[in-house]
């Protein structure tokens, strides 16, 4: 078991445009508002299209989460 | 110059003037509508629960800093040089060490070492720098090894890595905060006796701070109010029915100074953080307080702006969304001296303590426990270069990841553990002297939970409170009886593993580990 695990990120950049395949999926989110109303929305979300939809500091912070897993399991700590 | 006594608290009146237990307010809001500005107050604040955001009105009187002090480790005594303190300085106003050491000289020279010479002509050091952090703008923060002179200290990085230090002259620096204390008696115009001994190194010199303040003292122990049954919080809460969030806040600030808070029981808001601190509030202490339901992903505690000398002191922090303490401003900030200390944080959604360009933060000797927070002492957006979030002492636990930086130098971290997180550090330099010791927390609790028999039984941590809707909730086939073996108790049994009891009192029989025959 990986222990003292440590991870170094720097000089987080925008590359050139890939092709990579679409994501598609049916996400209907329900949440009581803060009248105590529910609330419903269905849609299609579509990846990574989407992902403009984000901020930029959240997508900034996302991204590099899901980069550090990556890095994580290239590196052997997560198998 | 001493400190006025207020009271509030259920039984009073808002038509009364608060100035006796028989004549208090009724609510916090009334009662902060009536103090005047710059003066020193009291306000006891009677047990029960509040159901009002309190928006402060005044602050304190401002602050004493003439001459310097010298401090013993261990002493209580403070001997002041050049300082008037009997026209000054009063009993219970607090007193604090900001800066250990300044200057605006500081030189570095472009050298490959694991360790390095840092001089400033001005003179500042002492034996007792050693272990601080230092923080010298435009270049970096580091930890001080030795110091050789007055003028001339040796410096490095956590983890005595070797590097190019970057040569410059004419460098400010900055060293510390301190805790701070408060003032038992003023014996005269140079000494000061605080009301605990001094805990950090001993020191002669230093500029610091003593201030008059505003204080809201929660009566936990009954003895102020004269409440005979005994101890019991006083709860300040956002919610009005206990089953759902009403107000943003349970207290609210901006531009406040000098303003302190202790010993209450905080409570379920619906976000904006439940203590807001905006605009700049400075000498702001909160201490000995719970925290706790928080239903949106908004912050406990949060300092916003550039206000300095803000101070948490041993709180607890539970079931939190995002932050139990928030620093932030719109621009890089340098030397706060902002302090967390003896906090113990768990059961978290998100990031625990978080710095948004706040540099001059100190979290030492805290517990954080159980969160998924992409780095749970996190400097989300960069510090000035130089600035830095220190951190020593701490357990570091269960942690999605524990300390997260923009860049390695934004966050200074020795002698804390480290154990069954995600990430233990993400762009942190490891401390050398840090650990990944299990915490090994001390189970008896559970135990005693288990086994003990009823007279015996104690409140534990999840335990639900007599105001939780989820007592006599009814559910569906219930066990039918709690953990503790304990049976149903009115008319239904409780959702979660232990059934409310209101016979149950905080303490139980004391029972220590075994140690051998």
């Amino acid at each position: 078991m990986a222990t003292n695990i440590n991870i170094f990120y720097s000089n987080f950049r925008l590359g050139t445009n890939v092709t990579i395949q679409r994501r598609l999926v049916e996400v209907t989110v329900n949440w009581t508002n803060d009248t105590g109303q529910s609330q419903t929305r269905t849609r299609t979300i579509t990846f990574p299209d989407d992902l403009a939809l984000i901020p930029a500091d959240v997508l900034k912070e996302e991204l590099t989460e899901l980069m550090i897993r990556m890095a994580r399991r290239i590196g052997g700590v997560d198998t | 110059m001493t400190y006025t006594q207020r009271y509030v608290g259920s039984g009073g009146s808002d038509a009364n003037d608060g100035s006796t237990v028989a004549l208090r307010k009724l609510t916090l809001q009334a009662m902060e509508n009536a103090l005047s500005a710059a003066t020193r107050y009291t306000v006891n604040v009677r047990q029960g629960t509040y159901r009002e955001l309190l928006t402060l009105g005044v602050s304190g009187p401002t602050a004493y800093a003439t001459g310097t002090i010298s401090v013993t480790l261990g002493s209580k005594t403070v001997t002041g040089s050049g300082t008037a303190w009997l026209a000054n300085a009063e009993l219970n106003d607090w007193l604090q060490v900001q800066v250990l050491a300044s200057g605006t000289d500081g030189v570095t020279s472009a050298v490959t070492a694991t360790s390095h010479t840092f001089t400033s002509a001005a003179g500042n050091f002492q034996a007792g720098h050693v272990g601080y952090s230092i923080r010298i703008n435009t270049i970096g923060a580091y930890i001080i090894t030795a110091v050789a002179s007055a003028t001339s200290i040796t410096i490095a990085k956590p983890d005595n890595s070797s590097f190019l230090m970057v040569a410059g002259t004419g460098l400010t620096y900055n060293v510390g905060p301190e805790s701070p204390y408060k003032v038992a008696s003023v014996d005269s115009d140079t000494q000061i006796t605080l009301a605990e001994a001094w805990g950090a190194p001993t020191f002669t010199g230093l500029a610091y701070q003593v201030w008059g303040h505003v204080e809201y003292v929660g009566d936990y122990t009954g003895v102020i109010f004269g409440d005979s049954f005994g101890a019991a919080p006083v709860r300040i809460t956002g919610s009005d029915n206990d089953q759902t969030a009403t107000r943003a806040s349970c207290i609210t600030a901006t531009t406040k100074l000098y303003r302190t808070f202790t010993g209450f029981a905080l409570d379920f808001t619906t976000g904006g953080s439940m203590l807001n601190f905006g605009t700049s509030c400075t000498n702001i202490i909160v201490s000995k307080s719970t925290f706790q339901a928080m239903a949106s992903a908004n912050a406990y505690m949060a300092f916003s702006g550039t206000g300095i000398a803000n101070s948490v002191l041993g709180c607890v922090f539970f079931t939190g969304r995002q932050q139990a303490v928030l620093f932030t401003n719109g621009a890089t900030v340098n030397n706060v001296g902002g302090l967390i200390q003896n906090c113990a944080v768990f059961g978290f959604t998100s990031v625990m303590i978080d710095d948004v360009r706040v540099g001059g933060i100190t979290v030492r000797n805290c517990v954080l426990n159980g969160s998924g927070g992409a780095g749970n002492v996190r400097v989300a957006t960069a510090l000035a270069v130089g600035q830095t979030v220190t951190v020593n002492n701490c357990i570091l636990a269960n942690l999605s990841t524990a300390l997260n930086a923009t860049v390695a130098g934004e966050i200074t971290e020795d002698y804390n553990t480290f154990f069954g997180n995600g990430t233990d550090r993400t762009n942190t330099l490891s401390g050398a002297n840090s650990k990944t010791y299990a915490p090994l927390f001390d189970p008896r609790w559970a135990f005693q939970l288990m086994h003990a028999q009823a007279a015996a039984q104690l409140i534990s941590p999840w335990d639900l409170a007599s105001f939780s809707q989820l007592v006599n909730l009814a559910g569906i086939l219930p066990t039918a009886t709690d953990l503790r073996g304990q049976a149903i108790l009115g008319a239904q049994r409780e959702w979660g593993a232990l059934e409310y009891n209101s016979a149950l009192k905080i303490t139980g029989d004391t029972q220590s580990w075994f140690v051998s025959d």
